[in-house]
């Protein structure tokens, strides 16, 4: 929970430069000011970026945010309208995809069914025209880091999917590229694989230090993975900053529904509170302008039920095994709630009286 | 009543399980139409007719006999020649439908699919035009500086550039597929991993489509082995092929036992070439299931190595001049070759409203007299009439009866599935031209010869592969959970066939209709035999005409048959479901 004593920050610097400042890390890649318009849509809208070496970042966002879009311009599978890309401190705007150093894990691992693991794996070592010896010493070490060295001589097609997802990934690690693009690359597996792929991932990372950009649309594993989340919507940046930043300090409403649950109130600001439909309500710190028109959000875990300043019907209780999740209507209202799932009381239909601590809600100021 | 019901849903379940029944009508015609004559017909060849006795003389006689072994070294290597020819040329232009855009390539693919479905004997007449001492080609190369005394005609090399530019779209249609399942990130991911542009496509995509292009090649020179019509309309006596030498035996010298003797030769080199191809690529490649070719082997070896070697040198090639003069190349080269199979279909309509006696390219002056002349001729008539009457019920029956077996082999879960459908697949297999012998020979015996009803039996029959084709596809692509959701909702089987079933495979099942429709309406092969010089259709007709005397009036029949077929197959291909 963010201590009521921080300022809160609604504008400014992308991610909290102080923080960094003590030990200025080294930046890896650079964008700036990156376009890309197809026609007259603009899918990535002059996006300034910098990722730091050794980080892994989740760009997120739901589809046609424009996340995939910049991959592909940092990837260099295609051209940006305007704007530079700089890795390692070389402008590589324009370099052709297979001059850049990177590696990418492809959606569905773009794995080549004519060749084995090994094969694959030893692909970008083989184009990079390296001993054979030296080939083979290092793919045994890189499929050894996904555990999957005993399958070197199986072809793609009789691997699972967590297993093709590992070769993907180990594809990638052998030539130790300069950063690792994923592309969605949890998507096709299901939720239980997925979450044991999350850990993997974040084990990989931390014993190789390679600098990942991963893209997903799902904020649950960008919350679990990343050391900084780049949350992009209309082809612009929402939002950048670490997974806690995000949850806790939203900076606009945007960011504010798409990270997390939230109940979202809108009103005009009148005497440092704010009027609603469901009530005055207050906010917490110091209160904006008269006449600002905004929204509070609440997270449910802030919720009190059974004592409050606002009053609802319960539509519906949803069971979550360690929670009770109450969704209210407050007049038009929607409010959801949580409770601990012991409680076990709460009818539907019932009328239940619900507040929170005004320094535990965040108000968020329209745009303009 | 409890015994009624009990004994309504036993057979019921039995119908559902053994739906397999439903190939039996198409399996009997194959055998009694197909597997019996050509039987028959090698039989015989080995019986001495007078005392009934096995006798080898014809066999003795043909290989002691130096010109049936040339004939049969010059079908091979006609055969080896186009082959190569199809696969190096078609290969550039399936990699460029491949790399489209799905709605751009089906635009294009317009530009094969119509020259696939122009005849052979269409498109070579055209080219013994254009390519004539005095024509088109020969002028034009003239004004260019080259000898005047051009012999564009009449050699091995317009035997193989005709034969080449008949089968060039069959080629492209079979190795597309293969390409286009080649997942499209592959190429991507490479050049991610540093392979240049050459390198990938040369080390992911070349190995990746060479299933189809195995398929392309298997399908190119088995048919070619078959073939006739090119090298009696464009080549001199020293391209003599089998085929030809059959008609020969057959419809001149009524030596029976000789063509059945050539007959069997055919067939058994076509079945060596398959057996060598599953040997080495197995037949999973023929209908596109495994993306992977086998490894490892000769084969394998000289893959690698022609990758290597391709890789190497189009590097090499890429490093000396600039990208994109090498994408303009290759758009040249596409857009002739493209050129190249549009012109004779394109060629026909003026050539048939010209005004003077003979045929001309570019014809130099206007009139409708050859129209009049084929309109008023009573044989032309009469040819046109018939084909269209044997076309349309070729059509019916072949769609019926594939349609049942298509059916009954989409619902079936039984391993017996493969050898069947292979089994609808020989009439395909077996060369069209022993065929047309074996059902000569059979169909005499049962007065079924010289007429229309033994014609549309043997249309029937080589119609059938595709009809079944399409048929299956259609079937083996519909939702069988649609009918038990519709059952569900209280349709009984027959609203489950008529109001979702039928609805849903209506278009396939024109397009099975229209297509089994053009190949008879194109065929000349079988005939050439059953029709025995009595019942004539218009292929069969035109053919007599080229052979005796080219006039105009051809001309005019054929932009009669490109318009028919351009007609039909384009409303064939816009209902067929993809």
């Amino acid at each position: 929970m963010r201590n009521p004593a921080d300022p809160i920050t609604t504008k400014g610097t992308a991610f909290d430069m102080s923080a960094a400042s003590a030990n200025t890390p080294e930046i890896k890649l650079k964008v700036n000011g990156l376009a890309k318009l197809y026609g007259q849509t603009t899918a990535l809208d002059h996006v300034d970026l910098e990722v730091r070496t050794g980080e892994l970042l989740t760009l997120l966002g739901p589809s046609g945010s424009g996340k995939t879009t910049l991959l592909q311009l940092i990837c260099g599978l295609q051209e940006p309208t305007s704007g530079t890309v700089i890795i390692d401190g070389k402008d590589q705007t324009h370099a052709p995809v297979n001059k850049r150093d990177i590696g990418v894990v492809f959606q569905n691992y773009a794995l080549f069914p004519h060749m084995t693991v090994a094969e694959n794996v030893g692909f970008a070592l083989k184009m990079r025209r390296l001993p054979k010896a030296e080939i083979d010493a290092k793919v045994a070490n890189a499929l050894e880091t996904v555990g999957l060295a005993h399958a070197a001589s199986r072809s793609p097609s009789q691997l699972s999917g967590g297993q093709q997802q590992r070769v993907a990934l180990a594809r990638c690690l052998v030539y130790d590229p300069a950063i690792i693009l994923m592309d969605e690359p949890l998507g096709a597996l299901d939720a239980k694989l997925r979450e044991a792929m999350q850990i993997e991932i974040k084990r990989i990372h931390r014993e190789t230090g390679a600098t990942i950009i991963f893209v997903t649309h799902d904020q649950q594993e960008a919350l679990a993975l990343s050391d900084r989340i780049c949350l992009m919507n209309d082809g612009k940046i929402a939002q950048l900053g670490t997974p806690r930043q995000m949850y806790d300090e939203p900076q606009n409403l945007f960011v504010a529904d798409f990270i997390g649950v939230s109940s979202i109130i809108r009103g005009t600001v009148r005497a440092g509170a704010l009027e609603t439909a469901i009530g005055t309500l207050p906010i917490g710190g110091e209160g904006p302008a008269d006449g600002t028109k905004g929204a509070i959000v609440v997270r449910p875990e802030v919720i009190t039920l059974g004592e409050g300043f606002c009053e609802g019907r319960v539509r519906e209780t949803v069971y979550g095994g360690s929670e009770l999740r109450v969704i209210i209507d407050a007049g038009k209202q929607e409010i959801i709630a949580r409770a601990p799932a012991q409680a076990g009381d709460v009818a539907v239909g019932s009328m239940v009286r619900f507040g929170w601590a005004p320094d535990t809600a965040r108000f968020l100021a329209d745009k303009g | 009543m409890a015994e009624l019901s009990a004994k309504d849903t036993f057979s019921r379940k039995r119908l559902r399980a053994d739906s397999l029944w439903l190939t039996m009508p198409g399996l009997v015609y194959m055998a009694l139409l197909l597997i019996l004559p050509a039987g028959a017909l090698i039989w015989q060849s080995f019986i001495d007719p007078r005392s009934g006795a096995f006798d080898l003389t014809v066999y003795r006689q043909m290989f002691s006999a130096g010109v049936y072994v040339k004939v049969l070294a010059n079908t091979f290597a006609i055969s080896a020649q186009v082959t190569i020819v199809c696969l190096l040329v078609g290969y550039p232009i399936a990699v460029w439908l491949a790399g489209m855009p799905e709605r751009r390539r089906r635009m294009a693919m317009w530009l094969v699919l119509l020259p696939f479905w122009v005849s052979p004997l269409l498109k070579n007449f055209a080219w013994i035009v254009l390519l004539a001492r005095k024509g088109i080609v020969a002028q034009m190369l003239t004004g260019m500086g080259f000898d005047t005394q051009l012999d564009l005609l009449y050699g091995r090399g317009a035997v193989i550039f005709g034969m080449a530019h008949a089968m060039l779209p069959l080629a492209i249609l079979t190795m597309l597929p293969t390409m286009l399942s080649i997942d499209g990130r592959l190429i991507p991911a490479a050049m991610t991993m540093g392979a240049s542009r050459s390198q990938s496509f040369w080390r992911i995509f070349v190995p990746l489509s060479m299933p189809g292009v195995a398929a392309a090649g298997l399908l190119i020179f088995v048919m070619g082995l078959g073939f006739f019509i090119t090298p009696a309309l464009l080549g001199s006596p020293r391209e003599t092929v089998i085929g030809q030498m059959m008609i020969t035996q057959v419809q001149q010298l009524f030596n029976l036992r000789l063509g059945g003797a050539l007959a069997t030769l055919l067939l058994a080199v076509t079945l060596i070439t398959i057996a060598v191809y599953d040997r080495f690529f197995g037949m999973s490649a023929v209908s596109g299931n495994s993306a992977a070719a086998r490894r490892g082997g000769v084969i394998g070896a000289i893959g690698s190595a022609m990758i290597e070697i391709g890789a190497f040198v189009s590097d090499f090639v890429a490093s000396l001049f600039p990208a994109r003069l090498g994408r303009r190349v290759f758009t040249t080269f596409v857009w002739v070759v493209i050129a190249i199979m549009i012109v004779p279909v394109l060629a026909f309509p003026p050539m048939a409203f010209s005004g003077s006696s003979f045929l001309e390219f570019p014809p130099k002056s206007f009139s409708l007299r050859w129209f009049q002349t084929y309109l008023s001729s009573d044989q032309w008539m009469g040819a046109t009439a018939r084909s269209a009457v044997v076309a349309i019920v070729t059509g019916v029956v072949a769609t019926i009866i594939s349609g049942m077996a298509a059916y009954g082999l989409a619902r079936t879960q039984r391993k017996a599935g493969g050898l069947i459908f292979l089994s609808f697949m020989l009439p395909m297999i077996v060369p069209n031209i022993v065929i047309g012998v074996s059902l000569f020979y059979v169909l005499a015996k049962v007065g079924l010869i010289a007429t229309n009803t033994g014609i549309i039996l043997g249309h029937t029959l080589s119609a059938m592969p595709i009809v079944f084709v399409i048929l299956l596809t259609t079937f083996r692509s519909f939702d069988w959970r649609l009918l038990q959701a519709a059952g569900t909702l209280g349709a009984n089987g027959w609203q489950q066939i008529r109001l979702v079933l039928l609805p849903l495979i209506k278009g396939g099942a024109i397009a099975a209709f229209l297509f089994g429709l053009l190949h008879s309406f194109e065929e000349l092969t079988i005939a050439l035999f059953v029709g025995a010089g009595v019942k004539q259709t218009l292929p069969k007709q035109m053919w007599d005409d080229i052979i005796l005397s080219i006039s105009p009036t051809l001309a005019a029949a054929s932009v009669f048959i490109v318009a028919v077929v351009t007609v039909l197959f384009v409303i064939a291909e816009k209902a067929r479901p993809r």
